[in-house]
């Protein structure tokens, strides 16, 4: 055999390796495997993976970032909204959108609604969307809320083409009616509305709430947020929703102003709309939204302890521009706890008052406070009359206000706060692990700590008697404090005595000699309700003419400074 | 005239060939009365044949899925701003929102609320959502939840995790 034969005799298996070799390496996937079923003979196995090539980039996205951070870099110094504005013109970053804008205005209002803190009810309105009918005479339009995933979802219609389509976050669809609004739960399949724009103007031609093919006839003008959730309102109460505060909060929304900006990309996508494939420019859509200043922390906050009063205090602070303000407070402190779980903190209590229904003071002087007459609350110097408990005033001379706090147990240490907060409810909130925020509790400018003192004296001994006969004097112990409220801590008793036939008291006529005794010594410590005493337990007094006074005194040796002065002949 | 070597290796071949000829006359002898009525040689093999085309037909169909999911992902990711999960800074007239501007003590201060970064994660996710929904009635009970992605600029690769089981049926 020749050398040729005997590579060509080689040839043969090396080609034979060579083709199994390709095959066992070909990236094949399938495998199929025998079976012993009647029906079938095996499973034939292939993993179904795939790759799709594009010509697309996702670094569009950054750059796009990079110019939006710039221009708002450039407006910073001018008026952004304007500004932002010219610069997306220069950028063909302005949107061309039309009819979308019903929903998404519609789904920013129940947005905002939602996001409002508190109760209150939301005022929309389909009006003011420019463009929808410019071509044609009519349009109606179909826009259905459902559940979905947790969510709502919205999706706008014409002759059932869908046109938009948008997601708030309401996990169910209610609606209610006035007396119930806070607790009912009526829950709806979807809410159904049909819109005309004839001439620019939207007429509602139904709204109406479905659940189990009956229908509820909902406002389309308002809806209630109570808690976390948003309800429609069943059409036929909404009078009562359109009633004033106090009876309605009401907030028209949307309330967040921003601008959406759509940049077109180069890269052209097949998509399938409405049934029909069609080619389509790759348009980003997003937006920059320019929210209310949250309203700062109030400043030169200030609490004392209310003057001659017992479990209570007085807070000021200056007035902001807020439409209401929360005061918080608790034996705990709260400083650096986000409001988020203050809110949720059953041991610090809330407070909230309407900066319009504060009474107008004209002036006071909060660190004095007098009896006049005893029998009612002091009242405070320059402004002629005492401030009651759980209102607010509004200290006009000193553009302040005042709350006077009652009911907190005295001698113990609390910690309070104020906030102000703005229409949508929005307060500070206290993150301390933001940088540099500066909506925070900071000591001693809108955190405080307080306490009460019981400075309130025992009542006035009116009914004081003096007997010659029997040497003693005579009086009732007194029940009430010197502000009318019920005492029952009368501890002492200060018996003034003076050698003098002037019937002056001791608060005027100087040169009093006093002795301080119990009840005990009074006879009067338990329910005797007449206490006296013999004037023979004063050593040293002359066989003569003496001026006697007698006040109580509590636990905290509290007293008033005035008493009735009687006379008596020492024998 | 031929060579007596060339004769030597026609020989050799017609040798072989005679050895494997009888050799597949016995097997197929061996394996005569084996088969159900109606089999005939070949049945299975049709049969696998089928079932590989079967899968090749759902191989394209999930290609041709994954390339129109592809492009519709893009474009809804893009309508959404690149952000498949609304952030804290919300939606503003249907748009995701990039940055908040507020006023602050001197001027403005912005909020950056869009992680570019987050990009393809985000389009991996709206991606499996609109294929799985888009292969949710596939006529090749291909599997539901299927796939682990990997995306590179220009591409996106779908990694399947279970395999797609097709019937190799038989003929009788």
């Amino acid at each position: 055999m020749e050398m040729k034969d005997l590579v060509l005799l080689l040839l043969i298996p090396i080609t034979l390796g060579a083709i199994l070799f390709y095959a066992g390496n070909s990236g094949i996937t399938g495998a199929a495997v025998a079976g012993e079923d009647a029906n079938k003979a095996g499973e034939y196995y292939i993993l179904p993976s795939f790759k799709v090539q594009t010509d697309y980039n996702l670094g569009e996205y950054k750059d796009l970032k990079i110019q939006l951070e710039n221009i708002i870099g450039i407006c910073k110094d001018e008026n952004m909204e304007k500004c932002l504005d010219q610069e997306a013109e220069k950028l063909k970053w302005k949107c061309d959108e039309k009819e979308e804008k019903i929903l998404y205005r519609f789904a920013d209002s129940l947005r905002d609604c939602i996001r409002i803190n508190g109760k209150a009810v939301c005022q929309f309105s389909f009006q003011d969307i420019k463009g929808i009918n410019d071509n044609k005479n009519e349009r109606i339009f179909d826009i259905k809320l459902m559940n979905s995933y947790g969510k709502t979802m919205l999706e706008m219609s014409e002759k059932e083409n869908i046109i938009a389509a948008d997601f708030i976050d309401a996990k169910s669809l209610l609606f209610t009616d006035y007396d119930t609004k806070d607790t009912s739960k009526n829950n709806a399949d979807s809410v159904n509305i049909k819109i005309k724009y004839a001439d620019e103007k939207p007429e509602m031609q139904r709204f109406f709430a479905l659940k189990n093919g009956k229908e509820t006839r909902l406002s389309s003008k308002f809806a209630y947020k109570a808690g976390e959730e948003i309800k429609f309102i069943d059409e036929s109460f909404e009078s009562s929703f359109k009633a004033p505060e106090p009876a309605n909060n009401i907030i028209k929304v949307p309330t967040t102003r921003g601008m959406k900006f759509c940049a077109k990309s180069g890269k052209e996508v097949f998509i399938q709309e409405n049934g029909n494939l069609e080619r389509k420019n790759v348009v980003y859509k997003f937006s920059v939204t320019f929210p209310k200043p949250i309203p700062p922390p109030v400043e030169n906050f200030e609490s004392m302890d209310a003057v001659n009063a017992e479990k209570s205090a007085v807070f000021s602070w200056d007035s902001s521009e807020a439409k209401s303000y929360n005061i918080y407070y608790s034996s705990k402190s709260f400083i650096d706890i986000p409001m988020d779980e203050i809110k949720k903190d059953n041991e610090v209590k809330k407070i909230s008052l309407e900066k319009k229904s504060a009474a107008e003071i004209d002036d006071i002087t909060l660190s004095e406070c007098r009896f006049n007459p005893y029998g009612v609350k002091c009242k405070y110097s320059s402004y002629g009359q005492s401030l009651e408990p759980g209102k607010l005033y509004y200290w006009k001379s000193n553009d302040k206000y005042i709350y006077y706090l009652d009911g907190i147990e005295d001698g113990r240490q609390y910690y309070a706060a104020v906030t102000a907060m703005d229409e949508e409810g929005n307060e500070l909130d206290n993150d301390k692990t933001k940088q540099n925020n500066k909506l925070v509790f900071m000591d001693g400018k809108n955190y405080f700590q307080f306490s009460s003192k019981d400075d309130l004296a025992p009542m006035k001994i009116i009914d004081l008697e003096a007997n010659p006969a029997t040497q003693k004097l005579l009086w009732t112990k007194p029940l009430k404090n010197a502000d009318g409220s019920d005492s029952i801590d009368i501890s002492y008793f200060n018996i003034y005595y003076k050698k003098s036939a002037n019937a002056l008291g001791p608060n005027i006529e100087p040169g009093y000699a006093a002795k301080r005794i119990t009840p005990v010594e009074a006879n009067c410590a338990n329910q005797a309700m007449t206490c006296e005493f013999s004037v023979s337990n004063i050593p040293n007094l002359d066989k003569s003419i003496y001026s006697f006074a007698v006040t109580a005194l509590d636990e905290n040796v509290n007293e008033i400074s005035e008493a009735d002065v009687k006379q008596m002949i020492i024998s | 005239m031929k060579s007596k070597k060339g004769l030597m290796f026609e020989l050799l071949i017609f040798v072989a060939i005679i050895i494997l000829l009888v050799y597949a006359f016995t097997v197929l002898y061996q394996k005569h009365g084996q088969f159900p009525p109606g089999y005939r040689i070949g049945d299975r093999q049709f049969s696998l044949m089928s079932a590989i085309q079967e899968a090749e037909v759902a191989l394209f169909y999930v290609d041709q899925s994954a390339d129109y999911m592809f492009d519709k992902s893009i474009n809804e990711l893009a309508k959404k701003g690149g952000i498949f999960v609304e952030n804290n800074c919300g939606i503003f007239n249907g748009a995701n929102v990039w940055y908040t501007v507020e006023r602050a003590d001197s001027g403005y201060r912005e909020t950056d609320c869009f992680d570019d970064a987050k990009v393809q994660d985000n389009l991996k996710e709206i991606f499996d959502e609109n294929l799985d929904a888009y292969l949710g009635d596939n006529p090749y009970n291909l599997p539901k939840n299927n796939y682990e992605y990997k995306v590179e600029n220009s591409q996106i690769t779908g990694f399947a995790k279970a395999d797609l089981v097709i019937d190799i049926k038989r003929k009788n």
